[in-house]
């Protein structure tokens, strides 16, 4: 059983100056009696969600409204400042564009690494079903992932986080990258985990991307959500 | 996503393996030219040293040479790890993978090459020093205080660097000063002056001695042996503590 629960979340960001990045310069003030601690700035104002089994929602904002933020919360690679997070289930998060992966290794030992790093075995058939999935051509498999484009490896990500089917999988402002055709494989994909039970979540300047794939999309502004807009008829849902 | 402590250090050995396996991928001779490298800087620096401190080539090179090993490998362990959370940012901060893993696989990384250097200092022990199967025996504790200890403070150094961005060229300035100070390059015996007794508050000497001692020459001490003990805790001590804080670490990263 999968959930997700934030209950009253404030997440505080330390804003360091220059000067109390640096350990000598710490030192010295405190040997000087002076403390000066990091400003911060509030990404997340009391937040509460509460995500079922089978919820499926989009969060949409401007930038700098905390969309990642109230991800990283729920993926619990952020603590929160204040508030509680409760998780249950195996989570997979895609968040950033960061790579997320070793480009030194060719698309094969990634792929492996990974579901390692998920907790999953690399099967022979698992590998062979991934790769199949980004519909790259195979004289790529081999070679190091120095030789993919972004949305090449975007891809590859998707694939392999999908593949072994998560629990609960978050993604950030990620499919823009990738080509139309794509994209449709990706929600298609995402639609067909409504009966497995898995809760997912997503952030999103296009509106209409998350109204082909949430069946719930939270607006959020300064931190805080602004507003709730339930999708009507949620495709394949 | 959260894994415990053993999947975190399996899967940090994993990660350090395929890091190896990338960066001698395309040579030749793989990672065995550290082995080569190796032979080649202990018979240059051996040979000098041996004469510039006038002992005996077999008093020396064994000594030197393992000592330099070790001392490589704990540099390379802490200045690497201080690179591990940045270099992985995207890992820890995107993909949710614990911290662990990338602090783990620096220490795990060095063991494995360090392993593939060991047959330098080994042959030369084995034919030099006359060291049997017993002093190794005797050694293991040492050496497993100073794995403790290096894999300790490796982890500890890993997340202040990501809060104090000028961490890492302090602890690289201070790591050139303890090589100088610690019994690497010279043996405590080589210089007779009791003012030198002050080397021995330097607790990389206590790190060093419960293990080498007993592999090279034969001496064991329980009270450097419980010394380096009581270090390896202590650090060991700070590493949990340290861990505590781990949780927080990605918002600064």
């Amino acid at each position: 059983m999968s959930l997700i629960d934030l209950e009253d979340v404030i997440l505080d960001y330390p804003v360091a100056s220059p000067e109390q990045l640096s350990f000598k310069r710490t030192l010295v003030d405190r040997l000087r009696g002076r403390r000066s601690l990091p400003s911060v700035i509030r990404a997340i104002d009391h937040v509460s969600i509460r995500l079922e089994p089978g919820a499926r929602i989009g969060l949409y904002g401007p930038n700098g409204s905390g969309k990642s933020s109230l991800l990283r919360l729920m993926a619990g690679i952020y603590p929160p400042t204040e508030g509680k997070v409760t998780r249950e289930g195996r989570c997979t998060s895609l968040l950033g564009l960061g790579l997320g992966a070793n480009i030194e290794l060719s698309a094969h030992d990634n792929i492996v690494l990974l579901l390692r790093f998920e907790g999953v075995e690399p099967t022979a058939q698992l590998v062979e079903d991934i790769w199949r999935f980004t519909e790259l051509d195979r004289k790529f498999f081999h070679l190091s992932l120095r030789h993919f484009s972004t949305g090449m490896m975007m891809r590859l990500f998707f694939a392999i986080s999908t593949a072994p089917h998560p629990e609960i999988l978050l993604m950030d402002e990620w499919l823009s990258v990738v080509d139309e055709n794509f994209v449709s494989k990706a929600e298609e994909r995402l639609r067909s985990y409504v009966g497995k039970a898995s809760i997912f979540a997503i952030a999103s300047h296009n509106l209409w991307l998350l109204r082909g794939v949430c069946k719930q999309i939270l607006f959020l502004e300064g931190g805080k959500v602004v507003n709730t807009e339930t999708v009507e008829a949620p495709a394949g849902g | 996503m959260n894994p415990g402590f053993l999947t975190a250090v399996l899967l940090s050995f994993r990660v350090a393996r395929s890091e190896i396996a990338s960066r001698y991928a395309r040579s030749v001779l793989g990672s065995f030219w550290v082995t080569l490298q190796q032979a080649l800087y202990v018979a240059t620096a051996g040979l000098l040293f041996h004469r510039v401190f006038n002992v005996t080539l077999a008093d020396y090179l064994p000594f030197f040479a393992v000592s330099l090993l070790f001392w490589n490998f704990l540099s390379n362990t802490l200045l690497e790890s201080m690179e591990a959370l940045s270099a992985n940012a995207p890992m820890v901060k995107d993909r949710g993978f614990s911290p662990d893993i990338f602090l783990f696989a620096a220490f795990g990384r060095n063991v494995l090459i360090s392993a593939h250097a060991l047959p330098v200092p080994a042959v030369l022990i084995a034919v030099l020093s006359g060291s049997s199967l017993g002093n190794l025996v005797l050694a293991l504790p040492g050496l497993v205080s100073f794995l403790v200890a290096t894999a300790a403070v490796s982890y500890v150094l890993g997340l202040v660097a990501v809060r104090y961005r000028d961490f890492k060229r302090l602890i690289e300035s201070l790591l050139q000063v303890a090589f100088l100070v610690t019994p690497i390059l010279w043996k405590p015996s080589f210089v007779a002056d009791q003012r030198l007794a002050i080397i021995y508050a330097n607790p990389l000497v206590y790190l060093f001695d419960a293990w080498r001692e007993p592999l090279i020459d034969g001496v064991f001490s329980f009270r450097t042996l419980a010394l380096s003990m009581a270090i390896a805790l202590l650090c060991l001590f700070a590493a949990v503590l340290a861990r505590r804080q781990a949780a927080r670490i990605a918002i600064w990263i």
